[in-house]
C-alpha cells in the first residue's frame, strides 16, 4: 500500500468570518424580562419586576459577548494514499488568542466516516497548542476529505454562539481494495522486451523452439545431442524467446442507469486495478485510458509505480454521461500491438463504433460488458413507455454484441451482482480461446 | 382562564419549543406560566409569598431557558456533541454565578418595591455567594473570554 510521508497543512485563520447566532432561549428570555416590566408599569405592581429581573441580569451577563478571538488550525494525517476499510487518524491542531470553550464539527465526504465523536465542545487556552485526534474509516475507494465544518465559540452559558465555517480539511486518496481475481488475458503479440511470454521468435527462454545446424558461437549446453546423433553432424536446440506485451485498459466512467448508485463505476475501478495489477506482475507493460468527464491517458509502462499511477488516476477520474456519444480516438491513442481491453457497460455507441474500429485494424480487443443488467433492472422497475422504451433497447443491445463478437470481438457480461472474480476468470477465459483460435491457420 | 389550564398550556408549549427548538413556542410557554402565575400572585394577600414566588419564577424562568439552549447545542448537527468534563465544570459554575447574580439583583429590587428594607441582609449574603462563585470560577483558570 502506498505511504506517504507525514502531511501537516499550513493554519487556517478564520477570524472575521464569524458570525453570531441567537440560541433557542434568547427569545424567552427577552420577551420576560420586557412583558415583566410593561406589566409592572401598567399595573402599577411592582413587584411583577422581580419575574424578569432574573432574565434581563443573565441576558447582559451572557448575551453581551466579546468577538471571538482568531483560531489557528492545522492538520496532519499519517497517510494520504489508504486501501478502503484503513483506518487512520487524523491530528488537528488548534490555537487559539483567547482561553475559552470550542465547539468543534468534523465533517466528511467521500468514502469517510468518522468512528468516534465528530462534534465536541473542548476548553482552549491562549496561545497553547490544543490537539484533537479524529478516527477515520475509509469505506470507499475515491478521494475523500476529512475537515472541520464547522467551529463554535459559545458564551458561558451557551445562550449565543458566534460560528464559523473554516471547511477546511485534509484530502485522502482511497485506493480500491484488492479484488481476489487472477487475471491473465490471453498474448496475441508480444513486444520487444523481456517478459513472461512466450514469443514465435527465437531467443533466450526455457521453452524449445526446434533445433538447427551448429554455428560457431553457439553454447555447448544447447547441443542437441539425439538430432546430431541420428544425423552425424552438431545441431543446436532453439528456445522461445520470453518477451513482455503491451496491455491498454480502455474504462468507460459512464454514470448508472437508474438507481445502482455508482456500481458500474465500482466494478470498472475494481477490475482495472485487478487486471492492472496481474499484467503488471507478468512485466507487462499496462497503459490507462479513462473515459470520465474528461479524457485521461497513461502511456504503457511497467513496475509497481505505473500501478500505483493507475490508481491514482481511476480515483481521481469522475463519471460521466453514459449517454452521451464520445468520440475519443482510440486507433489514434493506442499503439499497435498491444491487447486493448475494454471495461464499459456499453451503454454509448460511439465507444462501439470505436471498437468497430479497433477490430478493423487488426487489434486484439476484449470487451468486459459492466452492469451487463443494468438495463434489465431498470426495465423491471418501469412501467409504460420507459419499460417499452427499455425492451427496446436490450434487442439493440443484444444486436451491437453480436455484431461485435462476429467481428472477433471477444464481449463478456458482469452483471451489477456478479462476483468480479468470476467475471473476470470467464473473459480471460474466453480471449484465450479466441487468440488460439486465431493462430490456427 | 383557570391557574391549571394555563399551566398545563404553559408545560404544552415549553416542552414543544425545547424539542422543536422554536423560540417562540418556548417564549410563549414560559410567558404563559408567568401570566398565570400573576393571576393567583394579585389575589394573593401575603407579601413575602409574592415577592419570593416572583424571584423563584423569574430563576425558573431562567433554568428552563438555559435548559432549551443547551439541548438545541448538544442536538446541533447529526450526532451528538461529546462536552469535555471540564467545560461542563465552567459552564456549571458560570450558570451558578449568573443565578446568584440575577438573585441578588431581584432582591435589591424586591426591598426597594417592598419598601421596607428587610431583604438587605438577604442582598449581602447573596453578593458574598456571587463573590465565591467568581472565586471559584476564576480559580480554574481564565476559562472564559
Amino acid at each position: 500500500m502506498n505511504s506517504a510521508a507525514p502531511d501537516a497543512s499550513a493554519g487556517l485563520p478564520p477570524g472575521g468570518s464569524w458570525q453570531r447566532h441567537g440560541s433557542v432561549a434568547v427569545a424567552p428570555l427577552v420577551a420576560v424580562g420586557l412583558v415583566a416590566l410593561v406589566t409592572a408599569l401598567l399595573a402599577r405592581e411592582p413587584w411583577i419586576v422581580l419575574v424578569g429581573v432574573p432574565a434581563l441580569v443573565v441576558l447582559a451577563l451572557d448575551v453581551v459577548v466579546p468577538a471571538p478571538p482568531q483560531v489557528t488550525i492545522s492538520a496532519e494525517v499519517d497517510q494520504i494514499r489508504v486501501n478502503e476499510g484503513a483506518l487512520i487518524e487524523v491530528t488537528y491542531r488548534l490555537v487559539s488568542t483567547r482561553s475559552g470553550v470550542l465547539r468543534i464539527d468534523f465533517g466528511t465526504s467521500g468514502g469517510a466516516e468518522i468512528t468516534d465523536h465528530s462534534h465536541r465542545e473542548v476548553e482552549v487556552v491562549a496561545g497553547v497548542e490544543r490537539t484533537e485526534t479524529v478516527l477515520v474509516r475509509f469505506a470507499r475507494w475515491g478521494l475523500a476529505e476529512v475537515n472541520v465544518a464547522e467551529l463554535g465559540w459559545p458564551s458561558a452559558l451557551g445562550l449565543v454562539e458566534w460560528r464559523s465555517t473554516p471547511n477546511f480539511g485534509r484530502r485522502v486518496w482511497v485506493h480500491p481494495a484488492l479484488a481476489p481475481a487472477r487475471s491473465r488475458f490471453g498474448v496475441a503479440r508480444t513486444g520487444l522486451r523481456a517478459g513472461q511470454h512466450l514469443s514465435s521468435q527465437r531467443g533466450g527462454g526455457v521453452e524449445y523452439h526446434s533445433s538447427r545446424l551448429f554455428e560457431s558461437g553457439d553454447r555447448w549446453r544447447d547441443i542437441d545431442h539425439r538430432t546430431s546423433a541420428r544425423r552425424n553432424e552438431l545441431w543446436t536446440r532453439t528456445r522461445h524467446a520470453e518477451r513482455a506485451r503491451d496491455l491498454v485498459l480502455v474504462v468507460d466512467f459512464a454514470a448508472d442507469v437508474g438507481h445502482t448508485s455508482g456500481r458500474v463505476a465500482d466494478q470498472a475501478v475494481r477490475l482495472a486495478d485487478a487486471i492492472a495489477r496481474d499484467h503488471l506482475a507478468d512485466r507487462d507493460r499496462v497503459g490507462l485510458i479513462l473515459i470520465g468527464q474528461h479524457l485521461r491517458t497513461l502511456a504503457p509502462a511497467e513496475g509497481s509505480r505505473q500501478r500505483e499511477r493507475i490508481v491514482e488516476l481511476l480515483v481521481k477520474g469522475s463519471t460521466r454521461s453514459g449517454g452521451s456519444r464520445t468520440r475519443v480516438g482510440l486507433t489514434r491513442l493506442i499503439a499497435p500491438g498491444s491487447t486493448i481491453v475494454i471495461l464499459s457497460p456499453l451503454i454509448d455507441r460511439g465507444l462501439v463504433t470505436e471498437v468497430l474500429g479497433l477490430r478493423r485494424q487488426g487489434r486484439d480487443v476484449v470487451v468486459v460488458r459492466l452492469g451487463s443488467d443494468l438495463v434489465e433492472r431498470y426495465r423491471s422497475v418501469n412501467d409504460g413507455l420507459e419499460r417499452a422504451a427499455a425492451s427496446l433497447r436490450i434487442i439493440e443491445d443484444n444486436e451491437v454484441i453480436a455484431d461485435l463478437e462476429s467481428r472477433g470481438v471477444v464481449v463478456s457480461d458482469i452483471s451489477l451482482d456478479e462476483a468480479l472474480s468470476s467475471g473476470l476468470d470467464r473473459a480471460q477465459l474466453r480471449h484465450q480461446v479466441a487468440v488460439r483460435s486465431r493462430r490456427r491457420p | 382562564m383557570s391557574f391549571a389550564v394555563m399551566l398545563a398550556i404553559s408545560a404544552l408549549l415549553t416542552v414543544l419549543g425545547v424539542v422543536r427548538h422554536s423560540g417562540t413556542a418556548l417564549a410563549l410557554g414560559i410567558l404563559a406560566a408567568t401570566m398565570g402565575w400573576s393571576t393567583v400572585a394579585q389575589d394573593s394577600e401575603f407579601t413575602g409569598g409574592v415577592l419570593g414566588g416572583a424571584i423563584i419564577l423569574g430563576l425558573g424562568v431562567v433554568a428552563v431557558a438555559v435548559f432549551a439552549a443547551n439541548y438545541e447545542r448538544r442536538r446541533y448537527g447529526s450526532a451528538p456533541i461529546v462536552v469535555e468534563r471540564r467545560v461542563r465544570a465552567i459552564r456549571r459554575a458560570w450558570l451558578a454565578f449568573d443565578l446568584a447574580a440575577a438573585a441578588l439583583v431581584a432582591i435589591i429590587v424586591a426591598s426597594v418595591a417592598d419598601g421596607s428594607g428587610y431583604p438587605v441582609g438577604a442582598a449581602f449574603i447573596g453578593g458574598a455567594a456571587v463573590i465565591a462563585v467568581m472565586v471559584v470560577v476564576y480559580s480554574m483558570g481564565d476559562s472564559t473570554t
